[in-house]
C-alpha cells in the first residue's frame, strides 16, 4: 500500500473513531443529567408514554389487568433508574398499555433524606392519580444520590411538568402525615416479601392473588417479557 | 469502469439503507410499531432509552447519514469520497455498538436494525475500496 493511501485509510478511520466515540457517549449520557434543576425538568416521553393508561393511587394499568407487577424502588437507587428509563417504557407499550398488566409502585427511602422527598411528592401525587408520572420523571431527572437535590424548587418543577396535576394541592400535601401509610405500608410488604432487599425488586403474579414470581434487580427486558408472557399462558 | 461500479455500489447499498433507516423514522414520528419478523424485538427496541441521542431519533441519524453517503456519490469534490468512507465507516462502528446494545443491554433483536447493520458491513469495506481505487497507470 502506497504511502498516500495509508494516509487516507488513517484519516477516514481516525475521523470515523472519533465519531463513533462521540454517538455512543451521547446515547449513554445525552439525556440524563446529576444535576437536575426545577428550570430544566427532563421530561423525555414520559407523559406521553403514560397518556390515557389509567393510574389509581400507586398502580398504572387497568384494574381488569390478569397480572399484576409490584416494583419496589427508591426514587435514587441508580439501577431503579436504568430500569425505568430503558425497560419500563416497553413493559408499558407492550402489556400495560395492552390491558394485560397493571403495576403498582412500592416506592422505598433507604437512600437518604432525597428519596424520603421525593417519594413523598410522588405519594402526593398519587392522591390525584398522577403518581406514576411523577415517578418517572423523578428517574428521568435522578440526581446524584444524598447530594442534596430534591430542593423544594425542583419538587415543584417536578410537579408542573405532570399535565392536569394541581400542583399547589400537591405541594400542601407532600410534606404531611397524609402520605406516610402508603409508605409505610411499601416498606411492610417489602419486609415481609425479600429477606435481603435489593433494589429494584419485583413481585409477578395474578392481580388480586400471591405472587407466583419474583424478579430481582435490573435484569435485561427479556427476562421481564418472559416471565409474564409465562404468567399469561397459565 | 471500476470506479463508477464501485460508486454506483456504494450509492445502492446506501440508498438500501435510507430505506431501512426512513422507515424507522416513518413509525418512530407516525408512532406506529415496526412490522417485525421476530415478534415484539423491533418496537422493544425502537422503545428504548437508546433509540434517541439527545432526543433526536437514532433511525433519523441514520436515514441522513445514509443520504449523505449518497449525495458524496454524485457529487465531484476533491473530498466527496473521503467524507462518503468516513460516514461509511462511522456507521459501522455505531452500529456494532447498536448490536452490542441490542444483544446485551436490551436482550432482543430488531430485525430492521439487523439489516441495517448489515448493509453498513457491506457498505464500509465498499467505500474504502471506492476511496483507494485509481487506475494502474495514475500516479497517487
Amino acid at each position: 500500500m502506497k504511502r498516500d493511501d495509508l494516509v487516507r485509510i488513517l484519516a477516514v478511520v481516525g475521523g470515523a473513531i472519533v465519531l463513533v466515540v462521540a454517538l455512543v457517549v451521547a446515547v449513554r449520557l445525552g439525556h440524563h443529567t446529576n444535576k437536575p434543576s426545577a428550570s430544566n425538568i427532563q421530561l423525555d416521553s414520559v407523559n406521553e408514554m403514560l397518556s390515557g393508561i389509567p393510574q389509581k393511587g400507586i398502580t398504572l394499568g387497568s384494574p381488569k389487568a390478569k397480572l399484576t407487577l409490584v416494583e419496589f424502588a427508591d426514587p435514587q437507587c441508580p439501577a431503579c433508574g436504568d430500569f425505568s428509563r430503558s425497560t419500563f417504557p416497553s413493559l408499558v407499550q407492550g402489556f400495560v398499555r395492552t390491558g394485560k398488566l397493571r403495576i403498582e409502585y412500592r416506592g422505598l427511602d433507604f437512600v437518604g433524606g432525597d428519596s424520603v422527598r421525593l417519594l413523598r411528592l410522588a405519594q402526593a401525587a398519587g392522591l390525584q392519580n398522577k403518581l406514576w408520572n411523577v415517578v418517572e420523571l423523578e428517574y428521568e431527572n435522578q440526581g446524584s444520590e444524598n447530594s442534596g437535590y430534591a430542593t423544594d424548587s425542583l419538587l415543584r418543577g417536578l410537579a408542573n411538568a405532570v399535565p392536569e396535576l394541581d400542583v399547589n394541592k400537591v405541594m400542601a400535601t407532600w410534606n404531611t402525615n397524609v402520605v406516610v401509610p402508603n409508605m409505610d405500608a411499601a416498606q411492610k410488604l417489602a419486609d415481609q416479601s425479600f429477606k435481603k432487599l435489593y433494589t429494584p425488586s419485583f413481585l409477578l403474579g395474578p392481580t388480586g392473588a400471591k405472587p407466583t414470581k419474583t424478579i430481582v434487580g435490573d435484569q435485561p427486558l427479556q427476562d421481564f417479557v418472559d416471565a409474564i408472557n409465562a404468567e399469561l399462558k397459565k | 469502469m471500476i470506479e463508477r461500479s464501485l460508486r454506483f455500489t456504494v450509492a445502492v447499498l446506501a440508498l438500501i439503507g435510507a430505506g431501512i433507516a426512513g422507515y424507522l423514522t416513518y413509525t418512530h414520528f407516525n408512532g406506529t410499531a415496526p412490522v417485525c419478523l421476530n415478534g415484539g424485538g423491533c418496537e422493544v427496541v425502537q422503545n428504548s432509552r437508546w433509540s434517541k441521542v439527545f432526543h433526536i431519533p437514532v433511525a433519523l441519524l441514520g436515514l441522513l447519514a445514509y443520504l449523505s453517503i449518497v449525495a458524496t456519490t454524485l457529487i465531484r469534490h476533491p473530498l466527496a469520497k473521503e467524507a462518503g468512507a468516513t460516514m461509511a465507516v462511522t456507521a459501522l462502528g455505531f452500529n456494532a455498538y447498536l448490536l452490542y446494545v441490542q444483544a446485551y443491554d436490551i436482550g432482543r433483536y430488531c430485525t430492521w436494525c439487523v439489516s441495517n447493520e448489515i448493509v453498513s458491513a457491506l457498505l464500509a469495506p465498499v467505500a474504502l475500496a471506492w476511496l483507494l481505487w485509481r487506475p494502474k497507470d495514475v500516479p497517487a
